[in-house]
């Protein structure tokens, strides 16, 4: 009798135990890759509540440098050993796509997605109709100017276009007894390598109607500076280098010459702001949107998304990870401890604005300000890199200012280049 | 049939020298051999990293470079400046510190060894930042030392006048120590009968190094030449560190070959002509590496 109790209890066990497994959700890892490691923490913090809620899952968190990170992309996903979800840029997502080694995202998150982006966001995710990507953050150029150096000039409110722009630079610069530049009146991108030469060039493009390259036909495109646009954009650069002395290469430039209180004005993208209340948080500066032109007020719109490859195991889990880290708590704490914008649509930031007002005059934007993504040319990379290095090399020429058959002739050369590396990729088209 | 190359030892002792090394050659084969000649074949393509998709070109890729390709025109006459010029400096350098320091007899030479050396130790990437910070206009040490003398700021690394010197300095600073030792085990490999004999007959400081020194250590020199138009050539960490960020280096004014090979590979994904760029630069060392070797050896080798 014991004997047969004994084996009826130990059936019971056995067989509670299998049942126990068989229902219980199998061990899940995502792996995760990212190529801004500032925005860890907040990913950090929502895969710690995501894992709590199910336990089954474990959330793996790599980041790398940004080009790092696009070149283990690249090299991982067609090999078939990368992750299970990756943020890039939306320019970046579209080499996948045009490989086909993305799928697009399934009916349940389209359906999300359509509810809670306005289409723009979307849009740079798209290819034929379909959405490859859920939008994380984004990021546009604006201007911002130091407030004190500007009631020290006189000056009340931001410039309205180049001209003013150029006229506040004159009167914001700043030189020492010997003529040595000390602070710039405005601060451009005048060198480096890489495509961010070009990149922050085009916001003096966009407003006379250029571009570094201009979608034609759907997957086509074609250099779009040989113009008036691209005379007055790099004419604008060679008198302040040259003409007008107002920023030279010989001081600091960019966000960390704005925080040293080294340069007046300069435009950049709206992480900025968070950047400025980390390493200057008593600083007096506004912010506007950048000047505007004869065609248009436009500035550029680059978006990042959250990607799940075709060869993830574990979709469903990844996808619902991308929605949980969508939540407001997550969304506010980007903006607050990060400084870069979420993309999703009805988030109440007002804890941040009574911190951080300047978030708000961005989000507040003008309804006349056209925001142009970067086009999803598979030849983005190449094309800009190569017209950002002969950016540098002209702005070294003091002999171009105001030559406008030099320039020109520097235009076209460089846009023949740019058409050339989109033929080179089958993406030209008049 | 391999033993027949070790002729006059014992068998078993051959046979078991070649065990014992195959997998290290197994190794050399895949880490080494295989992606040379893995890099031949895809030159020959147009294979792109990213589509697993592609196809033979046959000569495409090379005759593109090497006819209109700017951006392979430029990288090639800055990898030349830049291996020539680090080159002779850092072999002058290396020869005239050591031989110095040889002849005076300095007690805390060892120090100065280490101070020289700790460069060589460093790992590149930081150092590299440390120089960009030592270059910046504003608070760099090299303007800051410069203001004493009334000269106003330097844009050292965004002014293309001074960019691709400003790396080569940096580059001498980190390699100088390195050839200071192999110089170094070459004067103390130098029989001091031979400088004792020397200086019996009344030879002059110059005539002893131009004389015995110089011919004494062809060996060492040749060695030291070919490594440093190697490292000279294959520079890449060093461009790379200082092109990155708004106050670094522009593009094309410092960009080398290496930099143009990693460019083209994994920017632009046309890795097709990535290692056809590879294969020119591996020809070019090669080819180098030959005529130094005649030109050093020519004559009598000690």
């Amino acid at each position: 009798m014991k004997k047969m109790l004994f084996v009826l209890i130990f059936l019971i066990i056995v067989m509670v135990l299998a049942l126990s497994t068989i229902f219980a959700a199998a061990p899940v890892t995502i792996t995760l890759w990212t190529g801004y490691p500032e925005r860890v923490p907040v990913y950090k913090a929502a895969a710690a509540d995501y894992m709590k809620e199910n336990q089954n899952v474990t959330i793996e968190i790599s980041p790398f440098e940004l080009r790092q990170s696009e070149q283990k992309f690249a090299i991982s996903l067609p090999a078939g050993t990368g992750p299970d979800l990756f943020e890039t840029s939306h320019f970046f997502a579209h080499l996948f796509i045009k490989n086909a080694m993305l799928d697009p995202t399934p009916a349940k998150v389209k359906e999300w997605l359509d509810k809670n982006f306005d289409p723009p966001y979307l849009g740079v995710f798209t290819e034929a109709g379909k959405i490859y990507a859920v939008p994380s953050v984004h990021g546009f150029q604006i201007l911002y100017y130091n407030l004190d150096y500007y009631k020290e000039a006189g000056l009340t409110t931001p410039p309205k276009n180049f001209d003013e722009l150029m006229a506040y630079a004159r009167k914001l610069v700043k030189y020492d007894d010997k003529g040595n530049l000390i602070r710039s009146g405005i601060s451009l991108r005048i060198s480096g390598g890489g495509a961010g030469v070009a990149q922050k060039f085009e916001s003096f493009l966009f407003p006379n109607g250029g571009s570094v390259i201009e979608p034609t036909t759907p997957g086509k495109f074609k250099a779009n500076f040989a113009n008036e646009a691209g005379y007055k954009a790099l004419n604008f650069y060679l008198e302040a280098l040259y003409k007008y002395k107002v920023d030279s290469f010989n001081i600091k430039h960019d966000s960390e010459a704005f925080v040293l209180g080294l340069t007046a004005q300069f435009n950049r993208e709206t992480y900025v702001i968070g950047e400025v209340k980390k390493l200057a948080p008593g600083m007096n500066y506004g912010i506007a949107q950048i000047v505007g032109g004869d065609v248009q007020t436009a500035t550029n719109l680059n978006v990042d998304g959250w990607i799940v490859p075709a060869a993830c195991k574990n979709k469903d889990v990844a996808w619902d990870f991308v929605m949980y880290l969508n939540k407001d708590k997550y969304l506010v704490q980007m903006m607050k401890e990060v400084g870069w914008i979420c993309s999703r649509k009805n988030v109440d930031y007002s804890e941040v604005y009574k911190s951080e007002p300047h978030f708000q005059q961005v989000l507040d934007r003008p309804e006349d300000m056209k925001m142009i993504p970067a086009p999803t040319a598979a030849s983005f990379t190449e094309a800009y890199t190569k017209f950002s290095s002969r950016l540098v090399e002209v702005f070294a020429d003091a002999s171009m200012v105001d030559n406008k058959e030099k320039i020109m002739k520097f235009l076209e050369d460089g846009a023949k280049e740019v058409n050339d590396v989109l033929k080179s990729n089958d993406e030209y088209s008049e | 049939m391999w033993v027949f190359f070790m002729k006059g030892y014992n068998k078993a002792h051959v046979k078991f020298a070649y065990t014992a090394l195959l997998p290290i050659f197994g190794l050399y084969l895949i880490l080494r051999c295989w992606p040379i000649l893995e890099s031949f074949r895809l030159s020959f393509t147009n294979y792109s990293i990213i589509s697993p998709n592609f196809s033979f070109v046959g000569l495409q890729n090379y005759l593109k470079l090497l006819s209109n390709d700017q951006d392979f025109r430029i990288s090639l006459i800055n990898t030349m400046l830049f291996a020539t010029l680090t080159t002779i400096a850092v072999l002058l350098l290396a020869f005239s510190i050591t031989l110095a320091m040889d002849r005076r007899k300095i007690k805390s030479i060892g120090l100065l060894q280490s101070l020289f050396f700790l460069p060589v130790v460093v790992s590149v990437v930081p150092s590299a930042i440390i120089w960009k910070w030592m270059y910046d206009p504003q608070y760099g040490i090299f303007n800051y030392f410069l203001s004493f003398f009334g000269i106003g700021t330097i844009g050292w690394l965004v002014d293309r006048s001074y960019s691709m010197y400003s790396i080569i300095l940096f580059v001498i600073w980190k390699w100088l120590g390195y050839f200071m030792v192999i110089f170094w085990v070459g004067l103390k490999g130098i029989p001091g009968v031979y400088i004792e004999a020397a200086k019996i007959d009344g030879a002059s400081n110059w005539k002893l190094t131009r004389f015995v020194i110089l011919p004494l250590l062809k060996p060492i020199i040749f060695f030291s030449l070919v490594m440093a138009t190697i490292k000279g050539f294959t520079i890449f960490s060093e461009v790379y560190v200082m092109t990155v960020g708004s106050q670094a280096a522009p593009g094309n004014m410092v960009k080398t070959l290496t930099y143009d090979i990693y460019e083209r590979a994994f920017l632009y994904f046309r890795a097709g002509q990535a290692n056809a760029e590879a294969v020119i630069l591996f020809l070019i060392v090669l080819g180098l590496t030959v005529i130094q070797g005649k030109l050093v050896r020519k004559g009598e080798l000690y």
